[in-house]
This record gives structure tokens, C-alpha cells and sequence, in this order.
């Protein structure tokens, strides 16, 4: 295990120093400060109310968004530098380099969550029009919040998988749109079409059937609610995936020449 | 550890890229402390060697062994030290930062310390100049990217050296460095070889940088080990020998040998003698004449002949050298055809392997 420590404490500094993590703070931070800051608008006509519980619950999504981001970001630069070509000479080497991307990642959602609901907490105490929902309606958001925290680690997981699988000089284009497409569910959905567009040329109703029976794979529509599962389904495909990226990651990595 | 013991020992050692040969069952040899030279033109082989050896890329066959321990396919050893083609590092991070993420890696006990030195071995700290001013030689702060490429060679090396590795790779790390930063580092190798008996690999092709350095030599040639030779060796090589033409140079090569036992004979590639005294000094024309003038072969030409080291390196790299004579010794003590024989089979037309021994 002493390899692994060393590995995720070297990632862990990695991070602290990387602007794909910094910036993801910063402008979650701005992005959540500015919703709240609105309401400081002076009232002609229009009036901003800053709902705590749906901002709160609009934070999950760009943790999520942000913790892809960030850690997209570590893999494009550790792609660039040989990150991997350090890490394969030290204790566990290569499976260490891999253990330690795929956990920081859920460090990086938890400390963006944490960043997001102390600001939330911040705002809602001192902004005039904040609008604070009730314990129990609190309660009711913030149960998602694990959910969300396993999806983000799943997203980041597979975006790292996609930047490994394609290892080329990459900047923060690749990494913003590979977040927009993992976290809105939009590669799902492509995935999803893929299988159904053949049939879709042949009986329109076979199509539907077989969208129908694949639906339940998609990880985001399970997790925003277009599918009536409960949240322990959500928490099953999330663990699935992330074991499957964790797989591919390693299978990657393992005999590549660094 | 014996003294003849090696710090890393390969055999058979293959390596194919989309079905171009690398690598071609490569036996090396580097000796327990010693300095090892692998030179060679582009494309021999000398970095995929290398990489094979620290692990960075799996081999397709043979073995690889790191002070007595075999290695598989892919396997790094953490007593090794590796720079390998350009350096690894991150381009928005500054040269502490980078050397910090290493010693973080490789689990240093105490990673600031351990930094700082690497910086200062590779003269890359900041130092009070003989005037007495402070100068900074590594701007603190400056991203890796905005540097010189020779800047980024020495904190590449600071980087292999992190962590006092017992054995060192270097691919061409003189690339770009000052011819002053050339001969620290050059010194540096011969001082850690020396006084911590660290193994160090290098590859390079500035031959003058070399054979300052080396104890040993092994020269690739078109993914071959083609020879592996001591810097004794190589001098003994470059002895002052004489040329001599002969209208039998079979004959004389027999008669030499029964008659001088002593002197080293090759028969040059075309068709003259070398013949060397082992002494190093210039064997005694006149007795070398008489004996063979008194076996009726007829001397055509004697002229004195010293080729310095890197011609003599040149012209092994080029396939120059001359045929061996009998009983020659390899540079490890042994046999050149005996078990871990330094030659390998040349490279045949095509890139095929050729018929030469094993």
C-alpha cells in the first residue's frame, strides 16, 4: 500500500497545482456566487429570488460537471508530460498511476461539494431575498447528494478512460466538451441511438422497444430522474461503471509503451 | 555483489513496432559500477534498448534483469533512474514543482532536501558566483515550458538522479546542455560512478563526451548488440600498431602467431595486417620483418598507424572493424563466441538477421 500512498500523495500535490482543478473551483464558486448575487439587483420589475434548495440542488450537476473537468484536465496533462512514465518507475508503478487518478477523483467531487454548499450555506444567511426551504426540504435535496457524488467519480472515471484511450496533445476545448458531452448524458444517448438506429430503419415500433429495454443503462437519465428507478439503482450503474472504467483503464495502461 | 557481477544483464531481449525491428536479441552486459557507453547511428536501437531495460516498454521477447532481479514485461525497478529521450515533465509546473511530484512518487522521506540536491548535482540551484554575487541559475517560479531545451535536459537528469538510484539510464542527456553543464555532467557520471558506485547507462552520440567517461562500450547496429567492448580494450585498439602488406596475409597471421606469440594480428577489412604490441608501444619493425622475410613472405608495405578512440568508435558503429584474430578475448574475460558473447549476428540485407554467430 506504501506505493499507492505515494502515488495518490504525488497526484494529490499534481492537483493542487493543476489549473483544470483551480479553474473548476473558482468558476464553480463564481458560477454559484453570481446565481445568489442576482438578487442584489435593484427590484424594477424583475425580481430575482434566490431559491436555496433548487440552487442547492442545480450545485450537484455542476459538481459533477466540474469534477470531470478537473480530472480530464490532470489526465491531458499528465498525457502531455509522461505523467504515466514517472509513475511506472516507482512502487506498484502503473497500477498505482492508475488507482490513484480513479481516487482522487472522488476527493475532487467531495471538496467541490463541500465548496459549493458552504457558499450556498453563506449566501442563503446573507442575501435579503434568499429564499431557505425547510429542514426537511433540505434534507430531501441533500439525500441526492451521494448519488451525484458516485456519478461525478463515474464521469470523471470514463472521461479519463477517453483521454488515455486517445492519447494526443489536448487542451481545454477537448476537456470542456468531453465534460458537456459525459455529463449531460449526450454519449449515452449517442451510444443509445447507435443500437437503435438500424432498427429504426426497419419498424419504427421494434426501435422504440429496444430504446425502451436499453434505457435503464443510461446512467444520467437515471440520475435526473427520467426513469423510475430508485436511487439505489442509480447508485448500482454508477459502481458498474466506474468498475468497468476502472477495467479499461488498467487494460490501457498496462503493456503501453510510456 | 562479485566484482565481474552485472547490474543489468539482458538476453535475447527483442522489440517490434507495427513489424519493424527495434530491437533484435539484444544480450548487453553492464557491469556492476561501471560507466557504459551504448553508441550508435540513428535508428539502432539505443532508446528502445533502453526504454526495455527501465520498463517503459514491454518487450515482445527475451529477459531483463536489474541487479540479479528479472523483471517482466513492462516491469520497472525502482533503483533505477531513467532519462529517457525527452524528459518528463510538466510544462506548467517549475522545475522544484517537477521534482517534487517525483519525490512524492517515489516515496522520499524527506522530498525538499532530496530536490534541492538533485537541483544542485545538475547545477541547477542557486549558487554565489566567484565574483560573490548571488546567481540564480533556476529561476524559481518560471514554468518548465518557457525554458531553453537544454535547461530542461538538466532537470530531466535531476529528475533520473532523484532518490540515489544504484543504477542510472540516460538517453543522450548531453543533448543541448553548454559545452560547461556538458563536462559537469560528464564528471558527475564518472564522480557517482566512482565514489557511490552507481551503474550508469548512457547513450549519446557525442563520442568525445564518452570516451571521457566510459568504462565500457557497446555499440548497436540496426537493432543489434553488434559488440561489446571495455574502454581498455578500446585503447589497446588504438594502440600505435603497424600496417603491413603482405602477398599472404593468411600465412603471415599463422607464422606471427607461432613466431611473435605475443602481438595482437588483424587482418583489416582490406587485406592488410594490423599487428600490435600489447605493451601499447610500436612493435619492433625490424624483428616483425625479419621473421617474415625468413618464412619467405614478402613485405610490401610497413608504415605506423594510432587511431584515436572515437575513429576507432566510428569505425566499429560503421561495420569497419577488422576481423578478429584467433584467440582474442572478449571485453568480460571470455571467449567472443563463448555463453553471453558480446557479438551478435549482424545485420543481414534487408534487416534480417544475419549469419554471424550467436
Amino acid at each position: 500500500m506504501t506505493g499507492l500512498a505515494n502515488q495518490l500523495r504525488a497526484g494529490l500535490y499534481l492537483l493542487l497545482h493543476d489549473a483544470y482543478f483551480k479553474g473548476a473551483t473558482v468558476v464553480l464558486a463564481m458560477w454559484l456566487s453570481a446565481y445568489g448575487l442576482l438578487t442584489l439587483l435593484p427590484d424594477d420589475g424583475v425580481t430575482f429570488a434566490f431559491s436555496l434548495g433548487s440552487t442547492f440542488a442545480l450545485s450537484f450537476r455542476l459538481v459533477a460537471f466540474f469534477t470531470c473537468f478537473a480530472m480530464m484536465g490532470l489526465a491531458v496533462h499528465d498525457t502531455a508530460a509522461g505523467g504515466m512514465r514517472a509513475a511506472a518507475l516507482a512502487g506498484r508503478g502503473r497500477a498505482g498511476y492508475v488507482a490513484s487518478r480513479m481516487l482522487l477523483a472522488p476527493l475532487v467531487a467531495v471538496v467541490l461539494a463541500a465548496v459549493a454548499t458552504v457558499l450556498l450555506a453563506v449566501m442563503g444567511a446573507m442575501l435579503p431575498r434568499a429564499l431557505v426551504p425547510g429542514p426537511s426540504a433540505v434534507a430531501e435535496v441533500a439525500s441526492q447528494l451521494p448519488a451525484y457524488l458516485l456519478a461525478s467519480w463515474t464521469y470523471a472515471a470514463v472521461g479519463m478512460v477517453l483521454v488515455w484511450a486517445f492519447p494526443r496533445e489536448r487542451g481545454i476545448g477537448t476537456v470542456l466538451l468531453g465534460s458537456v458531452v459525459l455529463v449531460t448524458g449526450l454519449l449515452e444517448t449517442a451510444v443509445l441511438m447507435a443500437f437503435v438506429i438500424v432498427p429504426l430503419a426497419f419498424s419504427p415500433e421494434l426501435a422504440w422497444d429496444l430504446f425502451s429495454a436499453l434505457q435503464p443503462a443510461s446512467l444520467s437519465m437515471a440520475l435526473q430522474g427520467s426513469l423510475e428507478v430508485g436511487s439505489g439503482y442509480v447508485v448500482l450503474l454508477a459502481v458498474v461503471y466506474l468498475g468497468v472504467a476502472w477495467l479499461l483503464a488498467w487494460r490501457l495502461w498496462a503493456r503501453r509503451a510510456v | 555483489m562479485s566484482v565481474n557481477a552485472c547490474a543489468i544483464e539482458t538476453s535475447g531481449l527483442s522489440k517490434s513496432f507495427r513489424g519493424v525491428r527495434a530491437v533484435a536479441d539484444v544480450g548487453l552486459h553492464v557491469p556492476v559500477g561501471a560507466v557504459y557507453g551504448l553508441v550508435g547511428k540513428n535508428g539502432a536501437g539505443k532508446s528502445t534498448l533502453l526504454k526495455l531495460v527501465s520498463g517503459l516498454t514491454p518487450q515482445d521477447a527475451g529477459a531483463v534483469s536489474v541487479l540479479g532481479r528479472e523483471l517482466r514485461p513492462g516491469q520497472a525497478d525502482s533503483r533505477l533512474g531513467v532519462l529517457v529521450e525527452a524528459p518528463a515533465v510538466y510544462g506548467r509546473l517549475d522545475a522544484f514543482e517537477n521534482l517534487m511530484n517525483r519525490a512524492l512518487v517515489l516515496g522520499l522521506p524527506n522530498p525538499r532536501e532530496a530536490c534541492r540536491e538533485a537541483l544542485e548535482l545538475v547545477g541547477l540551484d542557486a549558487r554565489t558566483a566567484g565574483d560573490g554575487r548571488r546567481r540564480v541559475l533556476w529561476p524559481r517560479g518560471a514554468y518548465v515550458d518557457d525554458l531553453s531545451t537544454g535547461l530542461r535536459q538538466r532537470l530531466g537528469v535531476a529528475l533520473a538522479l532523484l532518490g540515489s538510484p544504484e543504477v542510472l539510464l540516460l538517453d543522450e542527456p548531453f543533448n543541448g546542455i553548454d559545452p560547461t553543464g556538458a563536462a559537469s555532467l560528464r564528471d558527475l557520471l564518472a564522480r557517482l560512478s566512482r565514489e557511490r558506485g552507481v551503474t550508469v547507462l548512457v547513450s549519446s552520440h557525442v563520442l568525445a563526451h564518452l570516451e571521457r567517461v566510459c568504462t565500457h562500450f557497446g555499440v548497436m547496429r540496426g537493432g543489434f548488440l553488434v559488440r561489446e567492448l571495455t574502454a581498455e580494450g578500446l585503447s589497446d585498439a588504438c594502440a600505435v600498431h603497424l600496417v603491413l602488406r603482405v602477398d599472404t596475409p593468411e600465412r603471415a597471421v599463422a607464422v606471427l602467431a607461432e613466431e611473435l606469440p605475443g602481438l595482437t594480428v588483424r587482418v583489416l577489412p582490406d587485406g592488410a595486417l594490423s599487428v600490435a604490441a600489447p605493451s601499447g608501444d610500436e612493435p619492433d619493425r625490424r624483428v616483425l620483418s625479419q621473421t617474415l622475410l625468413g618464412a619467405g613472405i614478402a613485405v610490401t608495405e610497413l608504415s605506423a598507424s594510432q587511431p584515436d578512440v572515437e575513429a576507432e568508435l566510428v569505425r566499429i558503429i560503421d561495420g569497419r572493424e577488422p576481423s578478429r584474430s584467433a584467440g582474442e578475448k572478449n571485453v568480460w574475460g571470455g571467449d567472443v563466441s563463448g555463453p553471453g558473447g558480446a557479438r551478435a549476428p549482424e545485420p543481414g540485407p534487408g534487416g534480417a538477421p544475419g549469419p554471424g554467430r550467436g
